[in-house]
């Protein structure tokens, strides 16, 4: 008998040592991933000095990043659209931050901080297969701080410049067979400054968010975690270009939202090599964005009862009889008799000017339940296979003008084989059917070979589709006006109609069909010494992807292109290193070189054909650290973005706390905008003071 | 004796009699073997050469029966031929296995020589002293063999936590290999292992645990192994158990090491009239927790870049 001794069962101990880390619960590990996949945990978030979750998606390779629109950050792994948010999943623990009803991810709204972070994963490349509709070009998945690994209390203030001001409060306790935690982050600043053409309106931002999280183990093989939060958002939006043609704006336009979300999941241990995980969440999602105007007179250009005609019963019918062209209706309504008559109506109503406000309002509500079965069934075989339900409700009187729901059923099976030591393959699937989009199945197969320890090459093919979301499939775009002067209250007979709309209706055919990809890849991973330039982590990889049926135009009321004509090819090389020459400095390096054809010009918007990171982190000794990054991105939107910042900072215990500060620095290298003409900084470099107390 | 790997990971073993390739079991790379050999000779006393007492020694085992003991005995057997005669009368030393045994047989009235088997630090301490007719082989592994593990199966790591408590089978101050940071944290009292992991873990690349029957026992596998894990810092030692539990490998001794260990304690007591002072074993094999070490993608390296590295550790 060879087996070593545990040196306990020589005495009378309380029994062997149960056996924790089994074949079930662990996960893959990224050499046998069928993706190109990126980790950014605490201490790369901690480096790289960013303040919003966004920022550290620029460690990335192939991610385009940027806040494209104002204060809204935008995010996308091989970056089409500029605005657009569809086209990537972000999970936050597991939950889609997806938002079904408007297809997008609101960073600004995700209700987490850097702080509650352990860990981002970042799948690169179709993931429809593992994660179903959407995730399309890739998959971010946010894990956050498991509670039982957080240890007291924090308090955190930040201020810089650009009226950088955030604060955050965290607590947590442990408690017999479980723990929680529970964080408050308020962020504000003034965004792109707001005096330097062509931007007139501020962008300021206003986050405050509340995330928690509580796990109880009842019992040796079962785990329960709750998690639970929400966000409020307050942000400063630029004056729409279209309605400031038509009238002045009277107040800023703020989008106020409100999202919550909770969720359990039960985790069950059945053996060593079986595990059962059900997972429950519902979301909720309130926001609205006022339009606050008085409308412009079609005939004098200046403020006055006229400007009600935009709102009269008349011009919507003589819009929809131009065939829902704005400007062949705005140039031929004088010439039309009812509409004629509405303008005298409203001038002989007293001459006050028609100023109100319209809503921009969307409501959106997420039920989902899922069954996931992980199975070991031997050395080489595992299966993780389960079902979901999914019940998406949107609401918007402006953007559907009513209720718009979504259903859908969903099957899903990963099966990774390893017929051989050195080679792992993946084969996996995902069906599902909506009330929307109909049944649709995504494949992929990947196979890993490892031709030396350490350095592993797979080959992948895989299919993603992104199904159009309610608004796409069924907006119905009517614009109320509220709150107008006493004198207009009798809207049936000055107006034609109550309520009375915009006269601007566009409504989506529900014809369209899902965007779809197909990618193939070819890649590397390794992760080895080199001698004694000391260890090294590098990942290659080469792709081919092509979208097709992509809804590539403009879907808002002043125009609404509700086709699937687009198509976009890219191909291109991207690289990953991270390498520790010594045991205090870690350098990370990344960079990508991608061709994107196209004929929309809107999809290369967000398409930078060169992009690179470098981050340098270096342990000083004595609780002092250093980091520096430098990052570029060739061209958003034919304005090529490139910034280096700096940090400093210094960890240490004082009084039986630990006190941490740190501060930071971003400089822009060029005096480039940030992908649109609007989006300048008044001072190039930003700075900011980071104080924390841990307790 | 149960088999502390069943199912779960590897269990390799040096060769040790020449090309004793039968002992070993297959490991997937080269470098194993390799390893191996290596932490052979990062150990203590080598093995006796057989040149030792015609008449053998007699030698009575505490305790004289159970699993534990009859496997330990069968080895004795194998390797010590004709040099040991297992008895329960007239014995000439007593083998205690364990903590417990040890403190009994020092306890009896007129106890002969005793050697210790696998014996705490904190119980060496306390029993082994001068005029002691006794000496232990220590439970546990050295540091520098768990390191050589560790940097095997991952050079990438720099920062490496190791924790020790009042039990522990080391000792601060702890000095690592160039280019390996050892931060040493002590736990005292060990109800603060929990605050303590959650407040260091994320600073480390490696946790390393050396023998500590308190700290690392079977109550607190799942706190270390789980907080661990979810903030993705492999763990190394302390032994089998852990292993088997899911710590990624450890250097650790079986029977056939123990029984090695103790002739190599009986021939020098033999020799000289005194026994050596109290070490580790001296003879270790790796346990390798194929599983977790896959999912931390954690490989033996190639045998030639192993042998150079581990020529240059201490």
């Amino acid at each position: 008998m060879s087996a070593a001794p545990a040196w306990g069962q020589f005495d009378d101990t309380p029994g062997p040592v149960p056996r924790v880390l089994t074949p079930a619960r662990l996960d893959q590990p990224i050499s046998e991933v069928p993706a190109s996949v990126t980790v950014i945990d605490r201490e790369l978030i901690l480096a790289s000095g960013a303040r919003e979750l966004y920022e550290v998606m620029r460690l990335v390779p192939g991610m385009s990043v940027a806040k494209t629109d104002g204060n809204l950050p935008s995010v996308a792994y091989h970056g089409t659209q500029a605005r657009d948010q569809r086209r990537m999943l972000v999970l936050l623990d597991g939950r889609s931050v997806y938002q079904p009803g408007f297809a997008r991810v609101n960073w600004n709204a995700i209700p987490v901080a850097l702080e509650d972070v352990e860990r981002i994963e970042v799948t690169r490349g179709p993931a429809s297969a593992a994660y179903g509709a959407n995730a399309f070009t890739g998959v971010i998945n946010i894990i956050t701080r498991d509670p039982r690994d957080v240890e007291g209390q924090q308090a955190r203030l930040r201020a810089g410049n650009n009226g950088i001001r955030d604060a955050r409060v965290a607590a947590s306790h442990q408690f017999d067979g479980g723990a929680w935690r529970l964080s408050v982050n308020d962020l504000r600043d003034d965004g792109y400054d707001a005096d330097i053409p062509p931007l007139d309106t501020g962008d300021r931002k206003h986050v405050t968010s509340v995330n928690g999280r509580a796990v109880w183990e009842p019992g040796a093989r079962d785990t329960l975690t709750l998690h639970a939060g929400g966000s409020r958002t307050r942000l400063d939006r630029p004056y729409e270009s279209g309605l400031q043609e038509l009238g002045e704006y009277t107040d800023e336009s703020v989008e106020r939202a409100d999202r919550l979300f909770v969720g359990l999941d039960w985790q069950r241990q059945f053996s060593s090599r079986h595990q059962l995980k059900v997972s429950f969440y519902a979301q909720h999602n309130d926001e609205d964005t006022n339009l606050d105007l008085c409308y412009f007179d079609p005939l004098t250009g200046n403020t006055g009862p006229g400007g009600g005609l935009f709102y009269s019963k008349e011009l919507r019918d003589h819009f929809l009889a131009n065939g829902g062209d704005i400007g062949q209706t705005l140039a031929t309504a004088a010439a039309d008799p009812a509409v004629q008559n509405r303008y005298a109506v409203l001038l002989a109503n007293g001459g006050e000017p028609f100023c109100g406000t319209a809503w921009l309002d969307v409501s959106e509500t997420r039920y989902d339940l899922e069954i996931q079965d992980t199975l070991q069934f031997s050395e080489w075989a595992r299966l993780v296979a389960g079902v979901n339900v999914r019940h998406d409700r949107g609401e918007s009187q402006a953007f559907v003008s009513g209720t718009a729901e979504n259903v859908s059923r969903r099957l899903f099976a990963n099966l990774a084989l390893r017929p051989l030591p050195p080679v792992t393959v993946n084969l996996g699937g995902f069906w599902e059917y909506d009330d929307i989009s109909g049944e649709h199945f995504s494949p992929r197969a990947g196979v890993n070979w490892e031709v030396l320890p350490g350095h592993t090459l797979r080959a992948i093919y895989a299919r993603a589709l992104r199904t159009p979301d309610i608004y796409e499939d069924q907006a119905n775009i009517n614009l109320a006006i509220h709150d107008l002067p006493a004198s207009y209250a009798d809207r049936e007979a000055l107006l034609g109609w109550s309520p009375a709309y915009f006269f601007v209706n566009q409504q989506s055919p529900g014809t369209l069909k899902p965007e779809r990809i197909r990618s193939r890849e070819l890649g590397y991973y390794g992760r080895f010494t080199a001698g004694a330039l000391g260890a090294v982590e590098l990942d290659l990889r080469y792709f081919q992807e092509e979208l097709w049926d992509l809804v590539s135009g403009a879907l808002n009321p002043f125009n609404f292109e509700p086709t699937n004509d687009g198509e976009v090819r890219h191909r291109g090389t991207e690289a990953q290193l991270s390498w520790r020459p010594a045991v205090r400095h870690l350098l990370r390096l990344t960079g990508a070189h991608i061709h994107t054809d196209t004929e929309q010009g809107a999809e290369q918007r967000f398409a930078a054909r060169d992009s690179a990171g470098a981050l340098w982190y270096w342990r000083l000794g004595g609780g002092w650290w250093w980091s520096t990054a430098y990052h570029l991105a060739r061209d958003y939107n034919d304005y090529p973005f490139e910034r280096i910042d700096a940090q400093l900072g210094r960890r240490q215990r004082l009084a039986g706390t630990e006190l941490e500060w740190r501060l930071l620095l971003q400089h822009p290298l060029n005096d480039e905008p940030v992908v649109f003409e609007e989006n300048r900084y008044q001072d190039d470099p930003r700075y900011w003071l980071t104080v924390t107390v841990n307790f | 004796m149960k088999d502390a790997t069943a199912r779960t990971g590897r269990r390799s073993r040096r060769p040790r009699h020449g090309p004793t390739a039968a002992l070993l079991r297959p490991a997937r790379w080269l470098a194993v073997p390799v390893l191996l050999a290596v932490l052979g000779a990062l150990t203590g006393p080598a093995a006796a050469d057989p040149t030792g007492p015609v008449e053998p020694v007699s030698v009575r085992l505490r305790p004289a029966t159970g699993p534990v003991s009859e496997a330990l005995a069968a080895r004795l057997r194998v390797h010590g031929g004709d040099r040991i005669r297992l008895t329960e009368q007239r014995a000439d030393v007593t083998l205690a296995l364990g903590d417990a045994a040890f403190r009994a047989a020092l306890a009896a009235p007129g106890h002969g020589a005793v050697l210790g088997l696998g014996i705490g630090a904190t119980r060496v301490l306390e029993l082994v002293g001068p005029g002691c007719r006794c000496s232990a082989v220590r439970a546990g592994v050295p540091l520098a063999a768990q390191l050589a593990v560790l940097r095997e199966l991952m050079p990438g790591a720099r920062r490496v936590g190791v924790m020790l408590g009042p039990d522990s089978a080391w000792r601060a101050p702890l000095a690592g290999p160039v280019g390996l940071l050892l931060d040493v944290v002590e736990v005292d009292p060990p109800q603060r292992l929990g605050p303590l992991l959650r407040r260091h873990l994320p600073d480390w690349d490696a946790l390393l645990l050396p023998e500590d029957p308190v700290l690392f026992g079977p109550g607190t596998a799942r706190l270390v192994l789980l907080t661990s894990y979810r903030q993705r810092v492999p763990v190394f030692g302390p032994g089998a158990d852990y292993v088997h539990a899911g710590s990624v490998a450890s250097a650790a001794p079986d029977n056939d090491d123990l029984a090695r260990a103790a002739l190599d304690w009986l021939g020098q007591w033999r020799a000289t009239g005194q026994w050596p002072a109290p070490d580790f074993a001296g003879h270790y094999g790796l346990e390798i927790n194929d599983y977790v070490a896959r999912a931390y993608d954690l490989k033996v390296g190639p045998g030639g870049r192993l042998e150079r590295r581990l020529e240059i550790d201490p």
